[in-house]
């Protein structure tokens, strides 16, 4: 199938749902609101554009400006394995205090992937099954991909008298 | 009355195993946390990050130019897909044009490394289950693909051979007399692995019909790569969403039909093969000609977004590029193959036997480093 051809077949699906749909160069961009995100999902997966396979899930954040209040982009990417289509999905929501319903129902991948978006970029996935931090350490704090993360807000000098302040009266000479 | 333990009641009860992170078999840094009934696994859970190295913050700080070297660091056990994924998304978004010479180059190398690194998977797969002659023989032939590799740039594993917009070097002369004959000796000594391997009893008996991944599954979970062919999944990125030049090239996609523990050995076997089959055809119509557009000394990527996948030896590695006129990508995520590969773990996992864990997890082929990123 040609990203005509899937454009098409994406418009036809999401003609009510879709704020935006863009032919790009190998793949269609879909702009939506973010509350339509899982009922977009399901649509490119269960229709005719049969997207089964989704790549990643992930997200850029725009820390407030001069002219913007910020913003948080969400981005899915979608394969169709049978028709070799590939479908980007894009929603923004705000930076703090809005979330966005989880597609791990639709596909398992999700769990990670949005696992690793909110370990990263601090976005809350409504309805996760296990919505906890993947690559960093669970008493980590901060979004390390958030524009406004700075490093010292976690403190990683590790020494052993910080750590285990037990053990450094135990070496002292004579202790 | 002393029962001798035969009357008394089958201990059952939940048992919690931690394995790894430090764990041979966990080929790096991987916690699984096990919960057991007996011998048997009810539960699953990956424990990563133990690697995190934080490339997509450092190449949103460093700019594309800087932090290409440090994708060599990501997949090391077959750089090359990572450098040119990263390379192909900063192409895409610029609009950068390569020369011909360095599009065959670039499929040269990447071919060479996916032999490099399957011949990783067959040993260490061999190691995990105690064959450990295959661990031998395998890096005895990966040593001269190695050579290969540092007449070529220099270095053996963390080559940076591919650059935005071409290759680092030219094939030196002579070098590709001895990468046919390197060729040479690798496919012949792939008849011996299948005599100690894939004919092999014993080794037959603890991987065929063990953990069989049915094709929806491997879907659902974003499996890629040939953990994905080989349970039928018919897609391969080189053939179904080209990048670079392999619609040049005649070769065909593995596909395995069970989706066990031994299918997904034997994608890879013939998988080797097909890669062999390519370096041959890239080195019989090389053409001549330029081996790196010239970029501007600031390399800039305009505004937009731009995703190069490359098809790796671990499945897609992909880079997403969210670009803003300055020489550091604004967004750089980057997707590996090994991630959504090792998701499935804890799925699969379920209702096997510890023994087998280390089989399993062998036959998805992992590195840590491209997992964790």
């Amino acid at each position: 199938m040609t990203v005509q051809e899937a454009a098409a077949a994406v418009q036809s699906e999401l003609s009510d749902l879709a704020e935006s749909i863009e032919t790009r160069e190998r793949d269609v961009l879909v702009r939506c609101a973010a509350k339509d995100i899982p009922q977009v999902m399901a649509r490119l997966r269960d229709g005719a554009t049969s997207c089964d396979y989704l790549t990643f899930v992930t997200a850029a954040d725009y820390p407030p400006s001069e002219d913007s209040t910020g913003r948080m982009d969400l981005w899915y990417h979608l394969r169709s394995l049978s028709l070799r289509i590939e479908v980007l999905v894009t929603a923004s929501i705000a930076r703090d205090g809005e979330s966005v319903r989880t597609v791990s129902d639709l596909y398992p991948t999700a769990v990670w992937h949005e696992r690793e978006c909110y370990d990263l970029l601090g976005v809350v996935f409504a309805g996760h099954p296990d919505l906890t931090r993947i690559l960093l350490p669970d008493d980590w704090r901060g979004h390390p991909l958030r524009k406004d993360y700075t490093e010292d807000m976690n403190d990683l000098t590790y020494t052993t008298e910080k750590r285990w302040p037990e053990m450094s009266e135990a070496r002292k000479p004579g202790g | 009355m002393a029962t001798h333990g035969r009357k008394a009641p089958l201990h059952n009860e939940e048992m919690l195993i931690n394995m790894g992170p430090q764990h041979p078999s966990t080929h790096g840094v991987l916690r699984l946390v096990l919960r057991l009934r007996g011998e048997m696994i009810e539960s699953c859970r990956c424990v990563i990050g133990y690697l995190h190295r934080c490339h997509e913050y450092i190449s949103e700080r460093n700019g594309w130019i800087r932090s290409l070297p440090l994708t060599d660091r990501l997949d090391y056990l077959s750089p090359i897909t990572c450098e040119w994924a990263m390379a192909l998304a900063a192409e895409r978004l610029a609009q950068v044009e390569v020369p011909e010479r360095a599009e065959w180059l670039r499929v040269l190398s990447a071919e060479l490394y996916r032999i490099a690194s399957h011949l990783v998977f067959v040993g260490t797969f061999g190691n995990d289950l105690a064959a450990v002659t295959m661990f031998l023989h395998t890096f005895r032939e990966r040593e001269l693909i190695m050579d290969i590799f540092e007449k070529l740039t220099g270095q053996r594993m963390t080559c940076h051979y591919i650059r935005v917009g071409g290759v680092g070097w030219d094939l030196p002369a002579g070098l590709d007399r001895e990468i046919r004959q390197a060729l040479d000796v690798i496919e012949s000594r792939l008849r011996e692995y299948d005599d100690l391997f894939t004919n092999n009893r014993i080794l037959r008996a603890r991987t065929e019909g063990v953990a069989e991944i049915s094709a929806e599954r491997c879907r659902a979970y974003g499996a890629s790569g040939p953990v994905a062919r080989a349970s039928g999944v018919d897609f391969d990125l080189r053939r179904d969403a080209p990048y670079g030049v392999y619609d040049r090239f005649d070769y065909r996609v593995i596909l395995g039909n069970r989706g066990d523990c031994l299918d997904r050995f034997t994608c890879r076997m013939e998988e080797m093969r097909q890669s062999a089959r390519i370096c041959r055809q890239v080195l019989d119509g090389l053409p001549p000609g330029e081996i790196r557009t010239k970029l501007p000394a600031r390399f800039k990527t305009p505004e937009g977004v731009a995703y190069g996948a490359v098809e790796g030896a671990r499945g897609e590695c992909g880079y997403f590029a969210i670009g803003d006129g300055t020489e550091a990508p604004y967004r750089l995520k980057i997707r590996s193959g090994g991630f959504s590969n090792l998701h499935l773990i804890e799925d699969i996992l379920v209702g096997w036997k510890v023994a087998d864990v280390v089989t399993i997890l062998g036959s998805i082929d992992i590195v840590l480093g491209d997992i964790d990123r």
